[in-house]
């Protein structure tokens, strides 16, 4: 009886193992089931993802590619949609809008694999710096007996210490005309340029150590832009004590520093002037150890021989002043002093008494210089000028950054349905424009092409003397840096050229 | 400013300063000898100066005017030898290392005669050598031209110069500086604002601080010299913040907006109240500045949107009255994860951050380097100076990443870009 209930109950157990034995393994294969799809969907997930990265690495690398033409004076076009770029197993495009004059959004699409990213950057177009024209005249210039116009580097230390004293640029759109005695000797320690259709005159005891020859074209030069302020009234300032003016921005109708009054005007500032007067052994300061100063005069500047004008620092690029208009009367700088600033007044005449020792770049519509001038160019503000050419990235924002529909089998080229190896390089992307160059070549004989630039061989180049694309300057590295500077004429007629690939 | 002293006076000059250095004629040819005889041979640089050092005190005054004219009237035929750099050189230093207190009574007779400009630059010259905080007075008198317009610039910037020279030697000379400044004519006064801004330390601040008020046209002078003291932002005492303080309620706008810089440069965060008030004044250059400086003290970029300020505002304040004592109770003592977090709490609130980087001053002395590094990236993010001399002290600790750490920091601090050994930031220890 009891060996039948053993026997049983042993059947029993027997039975409920398989069981047991079925659900773990039904058990093990769900979950393998379920491990596989895991792994499968992560795996998905992973290369979407990689292939997203991707994407956005190359729509990176077309913003670059369009930046770096776009500081070159190209569109900043690279492909299109139909005609895109083509980079690995990847593809990218950018497009071009000039949001207002100067300012330009590219967008740069990317697409390899299953990713697409577009990724956007507003950049501003460089502006030309008027410092690298060194001492220029609009009109006819005349320099007197016992002149100096050399140049320093003030990176290098200050004027008084440094050697090489080469590398001056006076350069008129009209003649020029230097005089010297044997008694007071003139030196042009550097270039001088007359405009394209005028000459140098020398007279007396003169010595340029430069060329004389003429520039390749008459310079237009560039408009100021004058900040607005609120206006307050003018300041007549008397007291024997300093009158700050504060870092900041400030506008006064007008101030006028009596006899043996001092002003000071603290950087960093933006101060706009209706009329500045400095009378007789009145002084204004410069104080730029704490950043630059721009100072604007509308109407009238007059510092009146013997009067003071000086700057706290020897850098000439922290001091710029700027006369936007044409005046009533010319601008007057009769001051004595070492002043070490630019001066822009290109609708005005500037008239530079013998007593201010000049550092810096001095640029007018008229330049007239009473006496024996001492101008010192600073080559620093050359290299200024060109960092200021290049343009300046505003902002950068990520647009879209996605996969395309069709999963892991998704292809960019059959999206978009193109044949990749009928795509260029991005190189050879970029957009075609018309390109006007004059150039020199190796053995250098003048030379001048129109037209588009794809059936320009820039191999045959050796230097350029001027190129515009669509009408655009094109920039181009010179010793280090980006310049604008006075292009001398080549004397003679150039070889046109035709379309050379 | 020559024309109007006269020719006469040069005579009378020449006679003074003979007076001066010469006991009778026999003496004076003795001593013109002398001073030719040191010019015999064409010496080199050194063995001039050396001749020159080992003339009498008597020659002084003939020294003096060799330096003043670079050149030397030989005897007795009246030839007269210009002298070189090399020569004038050898002149001054012969002259700076005569006995300080015949120096001193030499220019005191000096400042009682009437001078050329080139003499009272020379005299300068002579002064910022031997000159001490007791003859700021004869400075002075070195220095006062006739009338109240601004004196020559080169006699500005040799006075600016010489009382400079005095003030970086003679800490306690400073002490004489109100005083100076109340005695000066208004053409110098400007001068003796300039000397003190080139000294550096918390005790020129505060006396240019002490200043404020006491000649209206010059306030701006001073406020905008104090805003480029940022070497002493956490030096400041309280009485040098509330006097800059007090322009923060001026009428004139263009005060205003030099103490707001001044008070911002420094880093006082209890002006932050008075400077959420003044983005409501209507001046625009006003609400710009109080604008600015209020970035600056918390790092924060509200515009001039006054209720983000104040809400702002309100929210440290609170955190500081309820729970900052225990915060920063935490980031002293706790370790590990809890250290981390109460770092992490406590880095977002910026208005004392010099309290707040105290905290994390002491956990610059624990052992973990971990702590210590997160530590210095933590004052590097406060950017407050009173964590200076501690950081120093890492760029010497064992483990690279601290010391790379501490000198981030004290980059982002300082704003200076120096190599990353003590001894380069050695002038930020003390």
């Amino acid at each position: 009886m009891q060996l039948a209930q053993r026997s049983r109950s042993g059947a029993g157990q027997r039975g409920s193992a398989l069981v047991l034995s079925l659900v773990a393994v039904g058990t093990v294969v769900v979950l393998a089931a379920s491990f596989t799809q895991f792994a499968s969907a992560v795996g998905n997930r992973q290369t979407h993802s990689v292939h997203k990265k991707r994407a956005f690495y190359l729509a990176e690398a077309g913003l670059a590619e369009s930046f770096a033409a776009f500081s070159c004076g190209r569109s900043g076009v690279v492909g299109s949609e139909e005609a895109p770029a083509r980079l690995g197993d990847g593809l990218f495009w950018v497009e071009a809008t000039e949001l207002i004059p100067g300012i330009v959004r590219l967008e740069s699409t990317g697409m390899v694999g299953t990713g697409r990213a577009v990724l956007a950057l507003v950049a501003q177009r460089g502006a030309v710096d008027v410092a690298s024209l060194g001492v220029f005249s609009n009109g006819p210039l005349a320099l007197g007996a016992g002149s100096r116009v050399d140049a320093y580097d003030s990176s290098l230390g200050s004027y008084e210490l440094q050697l090489d004293k080469s590398g001056a640029s006076l350069a008129s759109n009209e003649s020029i005309t230097v005089s010297g005695t044997i008694l007071m000797p003139s030196t042009i320690d550097g270039d001088v340029t007359p405009g394209p259709e005028a000459t140098v005159t020398t007279s007396g005891n003169v010595t340029v150590t430069g060329s004389q020859a003429r520039s390749f074209e008459s310079l237009v030069l560039p408009e100021v832009e004058l900040p607005e302020l609120p206006l307050e009234s003018a300041k007549d300032h008397a007291s024997p004590y300093p009158l700050v003016l504060p870092p900041g921005k400030v506008s006064y109708a007008g101030l006028t520093v009596r006899a043996g009054a001092q002003a000071i005007v603290q950087g960093p500032a933006v101060v706009v002037l209706g009329s500045l007067l400095l009378e007789s052994t009145a002084e204004l300061v410069f104080d730029t150890s704490g950043g630059s100063i721009e100072l604007y005069v509308t109407d009238s500047l007059v510092a009146s021989a013997r009067s003071l004008l000086t700057t706290a620092g020897a850098d000439p690029s922290k001091v710029k002043i700027q006369v936007p208009g044409e005046t009533a009367a010319p601008v007057q700088l009769r001051a004595q002093g070492a002043f070490h600033g630019i001066v822009y007044a290109p609708h005005t005449e500037v008239v530079l008494g013998a007593s201010l020792n000049f550092h810096g770049a001095l640029v007018a519509d008229e330049l007239t210089l009473n006496g024996a001038a001492k101008l010192h160019f600073d080559k620093h503000l050359l290299e200024l000028a060109g960092e200021e050419q290049l343009p300046i990235v505003l902002s950068w924002r990520l647009e879209e950054l996605g996969t395309l529909q069709g999963g892991l089998a998704a292809d960019p080229f059959d999206a978009l349905g193109l044949d990749p190896a009928s795509l260029p390089r991005p190189a050879a992307a970029l957009q075609d424009q018309t390109l006007d160059i004059h150039y020199y070549d190796a053995a250098d004989v003048y030379h001048r092409y129109t037209g588009v630039e794809s059936s320009f061989d820039w191999t045959v180049v050796k230097t350029v003397i001027e190129a515009t694309r669509d009408g655009v300057d094109v920039l181009f590295p010179t010793a280090g840096t980006l310049t604008r500077v006075i292009r001398k004429a080549p004397g003679v007629l150039p070889i046109i050229d035709g379309p050379m690939i | 400013m020559g024309a109007s002293w006269g020719t006469g006076l040069a005579r009378w000059r020449q006679g003074a300063l003979g007076l001066l250095g010469v006991l009778g004629v026999g003496a004076l040819g003795r001593a013109q000898e002398a001073l030719q005889e040191a010019f015999s041979g064409a010496p080199a640089a050194l063995e001039l100066r050396r001749r020159l050092t080992l003339l009498p005190g008597e020659e002084l005054p003939r020294l003096f005017r060799l330096a003043v004219e670079g050149r030397l009237v030989l005897a007795p035929n009246g030839e007269v030898l210009p002298l070189d750099e090399v020569g004038l050189d050898a002149v001054r230093a012969a002259l700076a290392v005569r006995p300080r207190r015949e120096l001193v009574t030499f220019l005191d007779g000096l400042s009682r005669a009437p001078l050329e400009l080139r003499e009272r630059l020379e005299a300068h010259r002579l002064f910022s050598v031997a000159g001490g905080g007791e003859h700021l007075r004869l400075l002075l008198r070195l220095s006062l031209v006739p009338g109240d317009g601004l004196p020559p610039q080169e006699l500005r910037a040799s006075f600016v110069g010489a009382l400079a020279a005095v003030l970086k030697r003679d800490e306690l000379a400073l002490e004489q500086i109100p005083s100076l400044f109340a005695e000066s004519p208004p053409g110098l006064v400007g001068s003796v604002i300039e000397a003190v801004a080139e000294v550096t330390g918390p005790h020129a601040t505060q006396v240019l601080a002490r200043l404020l008020g006491r000649v209206p046209g010059l306030d701006g002078l001073l406020l905008g010299r104090l805003a480029q003291r940022a070497d002493s932002a956490d030096l400041c005492d309280e009485f040098v913040l509330d006097g800059l303080r007090r322009y923060l309620r001026h009428a004139d706008p263009v005060l205003v907006v030099a103490a707001c810089r001044a008070l911002a440069v420094l880093g006082d965060d209890g002006a932050v109240e008075e400077l959420i008030v003044l983005l409501e004044r209507g001046d625009e250059r006003v609400r710009a500045a109080s604008g600015a400086a209020l970035t600056t003290l918390s790092g924060l970029s509200f515009g001039l949107d006054v209720e983000r300020w104040s809400s702002w505002f309100q929210d440290e304040q609170r955190w500081w009255n309820e729970r900052a004592e225990t915060e920063l109770a935490r980031v002293e003592g706790a370790r590990g994860a809890e250290y981390v977090r109460a770092a992490r709490a406590v880095l977002e609130h910026r208005l004392h951050r010099d309290r707040i980087a105290e905290a994390f001053v002491q956990a610059l002395g624990r052992r973990a380097a971990d702590e210590v590094w997160l530590a210095c990236r933590a004052l590097g993010e406060l950017r407050s100076r009173v964590s200076l001399a501690a950081l120093v002290e890492c760029l010497e600790h064992e483990d690279p990443a601290v010391r790379e750490a501490a000198w981030r920091a004290l980059q982002a601090i300082t704003g200076e870009a120096l190599p990353a050994e003590s001894a380069s930031w050695a002038r930020f220890a003390s």
